[in-house]
């Protein structure tokens, strides 16, 4: 295997849906001889593109699992990352960045940059991953590049600048003007492979040379040899062109524009070239990790592959043959049979298999070094761990993970699909952090949560397709929590005297509400008026009343207790009697200490054409929504309101039915808020009638 | 302090004519050169009328919801600090709810076309606001059909209408002090405001309608907070 890492290129392809990334990933695939025939994402020979690995992405026609997969091109080593392209599955996108070095933005040239294209690209700022742009699909109706370029300037912020335009536009489009080498580029064979270069039609030589200027113009910031050249007049050679180009990508500075159109196979090879000559190779990127030995002060990572190994799981995938874990080595080289340590959970083990991936197929190496990417076998591990050397003791930054807002119940039919759903459950939270499952204690009913509807609806499908579970799931719930609001004092006494020993415990203190923490317990007794043998027992008491609030039965968080004092019986007080008396102390003082019910708070932008304002904005007033304000573009008009969650199910087809469906929208969450009185109500009289049925 | 008083002890109250900085129909402008201070200006206005339960639409030309977010984050927080006020975190969220952002690239915007939009969501029952402030509309080059138009929607949907001008050194001077873009078009304006960066903060000083003051309640912008104090 080669090693030279300048020649190696960890990209990712990132995009909004239906923009072609994946046929993109297809063409490049094809052109660097890494497969032999070209599918479609949604093809007629039922086939399906060859990185959407899981048969219901090839169904709905898109891309949940991030396959790495590698290919070869002008010498160039590339590692493509496919990243997902709905917002729901924002954890694997954002777990993809995380190991890319650059990244390929993919544009429709007639939707331009849409909402979610402002989601992945914020991901990709605070990754701090250099991007080129490819504005894709020129050959369809009311292709605009220019239009694209003026929407990466005034939406996402990019210095955006083209480095091509296109020969012909819509059906008329024949291939690409390359503003570097100045010459013309069309595409032709079957499959596009052979490309014809020509001179520039006289035609057109008035704007490509504006074009071109646009383009020195805004490179030669990041070169002075480049600018003495203008300003001397001198010969401008490509090397030194792109040169500054590069300089000024990796500084993200600027943001340099490709076009074409993967589905009629043209432009994909200049893109080809673009992603060798201009991202970023793994040494060309600063990676920190965390020493745990220092109070996690960050230690910078050579991809030096003589040093000791530290490498990041980014992904689990189930395949025919077990685990394959998806890792990225930033340090050292790790071969066959290396001792490494899980530093999570301090766990020895030895490298077995060593992969390289291609989608579906896969290819045996023997050692993996920094920089690069591949997979593991049969390694016992979470996604987000990091293996290393022995004698090091670092971990990769931990990801942000942000809490769960949704939840539903499942329920196998019968006993075969109860051991599928459990294997299912048990691969799904290891791959996806956001994912998380509990068994309810009172209903006995496997309850799975996640971050929207779509996120849960996929991972059911999931079960059913590749675990043959037969599942039957219950109303999607909203992650309600309750809270207090003012401080309130408890002095509970437990007391039972029914033959035999008794049990004696008191205790005294108060409630405060905690902005910081979930819960938090201070002991400010002194003089022992409780035993310190008991004081655990107190807080396990008061702890286990967090889990459902007395109220609602919602959780409850944002609670601090302090005890400061209380009363203990030499004979009758013990463990169980303080947990009881903290439990009755809690149920005293929490009714007193105003408690109130939160509710997540969705971020929601609408995209619309502008004649469908008044009414997208009607919706989302319906549903208790704030809207923020409104952002008119000429045709299109972007809304942005703040909605609670539980006002959101079934949003999308009341919005696609009122706006002829033309309009889209973009959810995250915000914050968690308190509900109004009146859905106060009706929830707490919900919890009555579920008390009252369980019964 | 609670919210509800810093109304009452607001530098505004100083300026005021029968109780309302500018009434319903009214057409109010601030000018200043470019970056001294009139955006700060007619945030503070927004946010005293919301805090006063009025609802503001702002409308703004060129720039994005989330500056101008932040320009209303900044500007309260830094009112909340300057006056000690208790459980500011709840307030903000309850006012903020009695505000709407409307952003429109330059070329794109117009009068009827906003009057469009606001009959369009005033007819729902989704917003329907009292105040509107209009940030980084040009009236260069003596745009009077413009101002009779604003005028003319004030009156008709019973708003008051505060809107923001750039003046340029090079202007003249008519002799009340308005520059020359806007001679014009100061007949349809009510009061007419001017921000001029001085020794002690930015000052604001009246050339039409507006009575600013004796010297010790006149009103400036603390250049550090772009609070208006007086």
């Amino acid at each position: 295997m080669a090693k030279n890492i300048d020649r190696v290129r960890n990209i990712g392809i990132s995009a909004h849906i239906d923009s072609g990334k994946t046929t993109l990933t297809e063409r490049m695939l094809f052109y660097t001889k890494r497969i032999h025939a070209m599918h479609d994402v949604k093809g007629k020979d039922g086939i399906g593109a060859t990185m959407d690995s899981m048969e219901l992405e090839r169904e709905r026609g898109i891309t949940i699992a991030s396959a790495a997969t590698f290919c070869e091109w002008d010498g160039f080593e590339i590692n493509i990352i496919d990243t997902p392209g709905h917002v729901d599955f924002t954890v694997e996108v954002e777990r993809s960045l995380r190991v890319l070095d650059g990244a390929v933005l993919v544009l429709c040239s007639v939707g331009g940059v849409q909402s979610q294209s402002i989601t992945v690209d914020q991901q990709m700022k605070r990754y701090r991953v250099p991007r080129i742009a490819f504005i894709n699909k020129l050959d369809r109706s009311g292709a605009n590049p220019f239009r694209v370029i003026d929407q990466l300037r005034s939406k996402l912020g990019h210095n955006a600048v083209a480095m091509q335009i296109p020969l012909g536009l819509e059906s008329a489009f024949e291939g690409i003007i390359d503003l570097v080498g100045m010459k013309a580029i069309r595409f032709e064979g079957a499959n596009g492979e052979n490309m014809l270069v020509d001179d520039i039609p006289q035609s057109i030589m008035s704007e490509v040379s504006a074009r071109r200027e646009e383009l020195v113009e805004a490179a030669s910031l990041f070169s002075d040899e480049l600018t003495e050249a203008i300003l001397n007049e001198e010969y401008i050679s490509e090397d030194l062109l792109l040169a500054a180009i590069r300089a000024g990508t990796l500084q993200r500075e600027i943001t340099p524009v490709f076009m074409g159109s993967a589905y009629k196979n043209k432009g994909v090879q200049p893109l080809l070239n673009g992603i060798t000559a201009l991202l970023p190779g793994p040494r060309d990127i600063t990676t920190d990790a965390l020493d745990r030995d220092n109070a996690e002060a960050p230690v910078r990572l050579e991809s030096d592959p003589e040093k000791p190994v530290v490498a990041l799981a980014f992904k689990l995938e189930d395949g025919p043959y077990g685990q394959l874990t998806y890792i990225r080595v930033y340090q050292g080289t790790l071969a066959k049979g290396t001792t490494l340590v899980n530093v999570r959970t301090g766990k020895k083990f030895k490298v077995g298999r060593l992969v390289r991936m291609h989608a579906d197929q896969m290819e045996d190496i023997d050692e993996l070094s920094a920089g690069y990417i591949g997979a593991l076998f049969g390694i016992d591990c979470a996604s987000g761990d990091t293996f290393t050397s022995p004698e090091m003791n670092v971990s990769m930054t931990s990801m942000y993970v942000p809490n769960p807002v949704i939840s539903l119940s499942i329920t196998p039919s019968d006993s075969r699909s109860q051991v599928a759903l459990s294997k299912a459950l048990n691969r799904f939270t290891k791959e996806d952090p956001t994912f998380k499952t509990y068994v309810d204690e009172e209903t006995n009913e496997t309850i799975i949560e996640g971050m929207g509807e779509l996120h849960l609806e996929v991972y059911v499908e999931r079960m059913r397709r590749e675990y043959n579970a037969d599942v039957d799931t219950g109303p999607p719930r909203v992650a309600y929590r309750e809270t207090i609001t003012r401080r309130a004092d408890f002095n509970y006494t437990h007391r039972k005297q029914t033959g035999g020993a008794g049990q004696y415990g008191r205790v005294a203190g108060y409630l405060e509400p905690a902005q910081e923490a979930d819960f938090e317990f201070i002991n400010e007794i002194t003089g022992g008026a409780i035993p310190t043998q008991f004081i655990p027992a107190c807080e396990k008491g008061f702890h286990e009343c967090l889990k459902k609030g007395p109220k609602m039965e919602f959780p409850v968080t944002g609670v601090r207790v302090v005890i400061n004092d209380g009363q203990s019986h030499s004979v009758d007080s013990s463990e169980m009697a303080f947990q009881a008396a903290a439990r009755g102390a809690f149920r005293e003082a929490y009714v007193k200490a105003g408690p109130v019910i939160h509710e997540p708070i969705m971020k929601v932008v609408v995209e619309t054409p502008t004649e469908f304002q008044g009414a997208a904005m009607g919706l989302l007033n319906q549903r208790r929504g704030m809207i923020v304000g409104a952002q008119d573009e000429g045709v299109m008009c972007v809304i942005e309101a703040q909605v609670p969650l539980a006002e959101m199910f079934g949003f999308s087809t009341v919005l696609r039915s009122s706006t002829q469906g033309q309009a889209q929208f973009t959810m995250e969450f915000l914050h968690y808020r308190q509900v109004p009185q009146s859905i106060a109500e009706t929830l707490a009289a919900e919890a009555t009638k579920r008390k009252k049925a369980a019964v | 302090m609670i919210i509800q008083n810093l109304t009452t002890i607001h530098p505004f109250r100083h300026i005021e004519k029968n109780g309302a900085l500018l009434p319903p129909g009214g057409l109010a402008a601030v000018l200043s050169p470019a970056g001294v201070g009139k955006t700060a200006f007619v945030v503070q206005v927004a946010i005293d009328a919301m805090i006063r339960g009025e609802y503001v639409l702002h409308v703004s030309l060129g720039d994005s919801i989330d500056k101008i977010t932040l320009w209303y984050g900044e500007l309260f927080q830094n009112l909340a600090r300057h006056h000690d006020l208790e459980q500011s975190e709840d307030a903000w969220r309850d006012i903020l709810l009695r505000r709407f952002i409307m952003t429109f690239k330059v070329a794109a915007f117009s009068i009827p076309v906003l009057e469009e939009r606001i009959s369009d969501f005033v007819g729902q029952n989704i917003f329907k606001p009292s105040l509107l402030i209009i940030d980084g509309l040009n009236f260069d080059n003596n745009q009077s059909p413009r101002a009779r138009e604003l005028k003319d929607l004030a009156e008709s949907r019973k708003l008051s209408i505060w809107v923001t001008g750039n003046v340029h050194r090079e202007d003249t001077r008519d002799p009340d002090g308005v520059p020359s873009p806007f001679v014009s078009s100061a007949p349809f304006f009510d009061g007419i405001l001017e921000l001029e960066p001085g020794d002690s903060g930015i000052a604001v000083t009246a050339l039409r309608g507006f009575t600013v003051g004796t010297d010790d309640t006149r009103l400036r912008l603390d250049p550090a907070t772009m609070l208006i104090q007086s």
